[in-house]
């Protein structure tokens, strides 16, 4: 299957300090393919370089097979490539309905993205005139993927869904992201905790100090790898 | 757009239509910090102007001096507008989502009264 996003030796910096050495990693369309690794391992930097918000010191970014290297966020954004940062992105004192309403820049009508939204996100339709920095944090992060949804993405990045949340929830969040692949949608999931995302994940890559130490199915092997590894408990 | 095709060979389709300047060839940041550079410079030959035609009594070098001067004029518009010109671009993108924002939030308004009245 051929890879809608391809990061080919990606080396990158911040500030002066290398933080990763050659990232080689690849998610085809309608795959979920999981980050994981510890604390400064580079993961949100990978994330950052995939939607272009980072700069790259050398290697490629390719997508749909063409290289995006160096090309600006909004260019990648407007060719499908939606992020959803960690901290959920939502604007909290405008309402929900207000924050859908932004997303009609990307040429679709208010009623389309409601539509969108609260067809995937129930919760999101009774809570339609609450400010969004009232919601819970699951229903806060369901209003942030409601909002990428809003963009048509071919390419979803999503980076720390589960933070700050309880597992129940962040298993139901997954279970969309899972939905949302299986649209073709090509997923590049960022977590510190592997245990939730490792259920939907088709693949996963584990990050260590700015190098894939090892990539593969997400099976009880690599769990154990990054049990006694990465995370220092049971996964 | 065709709704029947895959949203992965749309995206590989629109990517190839997209016309995404060439990364190497993207110098905003190098224009904005030439504008700077010329602004600075046209203040420095500008002083440096007057400071000429008004040390000298040869009309010559006076001469001199005021093409010094208008050179740093030129330099210091020819800076503003490049810097201008590169660092309102992306303050113009934010007000302009901020109006579109705006104008479909003043388009929800006026319907409003409409599906009150008649609601589906």
């Amino acid at each position: 299957m051929n890879a809608l996003l391809e990061l080919r030796g990606i080396r990158a910096a911040h500030e002066r300090i290398t933080v990763l050495h050659g990232v080689d990693l690849s998610v085809a369309a309608g795959e979920v393919v999981a980050l994981l690794g510890p604390n400064g391992a580079g993961k949100t930097t990978t994330l950052r370089i995939a939607a272009g918000v980072h700069p790259v010191d050398s290697g490629q970014l390719l997508l749909g097979g063409r290289d995006m290297t160096g090309a600006v966020a909004r260019d990648l954004a407007r060719a499908g490539v939606c992020m959803i940062p960690e901290g959920r992105g939502v604007f909290p004192n405008l309402s929900v309905r207000d924050n859908l309403l932004m997303m009609t820049y990307t040429g679709r009508t208010r009623a389309e993205i409601e539509d969108i939204a609260y067809t995937r996100f129930p919760a999101l339709a009774r809570r339609a005139s609450q400010p969004a920095g009232t919601m819970s944090g699951g229903e806060q992060q369901m209003l942030a993927l409601a909002r990428g949804l809003a963009t048509d993405p071919a390419v979803l990045l999503l980076d720390e869904l589960s933070m700050g949340l309880a597992p129940l929830v962040v298993a139901r969040l997954y279970e969309q992201v899972a939905e949302i692949a299986r649209q073709g949608v090509a997923v590049l999931v960022v977590e510190q905790f592997a245990a939730a995302v490792l259920d939907i994940a088709d693949r996963a890559a584990v990050l260590v100090r700015g190098r894939v130490e090892r990539q593969g199915h997400p099976d009880d092997g690599l769990r154990a790898e990054l049990s006694a590894l990465y995370l220092g408990s049971s996964a | 757009m065709t709704s029947t095709e895959p949203r992965a060979d749309r995206f590989v389709r629109e990517l190839t239509e997209l016309k995404i300047p060439d990364p190497a060839t993207a110098r905003s940041q190098l224009w904005l910090r030439l504008g700077g550079v010329l602004m600075a410079l046209g203040v420095i030959l500008g002083a440096s102007g007057y400071l000429v035609t008004h040390n000298t009594l040869d009309p010559l070098v006076q001469n001199d001096g005021l093409a010094l001067g208008i050179a740093g004029v030129a330099a210091g518009v020819v800076g503003s507008a490049l810097f201008l010109r590169y660092s309102l671009t992306g303050f113009l993108r934010f007000w302009m989502a901020r109006q579109s924002y705006d104008v479909s939030l003043l388009a929800e308004r006026l319907r409003e009264p409409e599906r009150l009245r008649d609601p589906e």
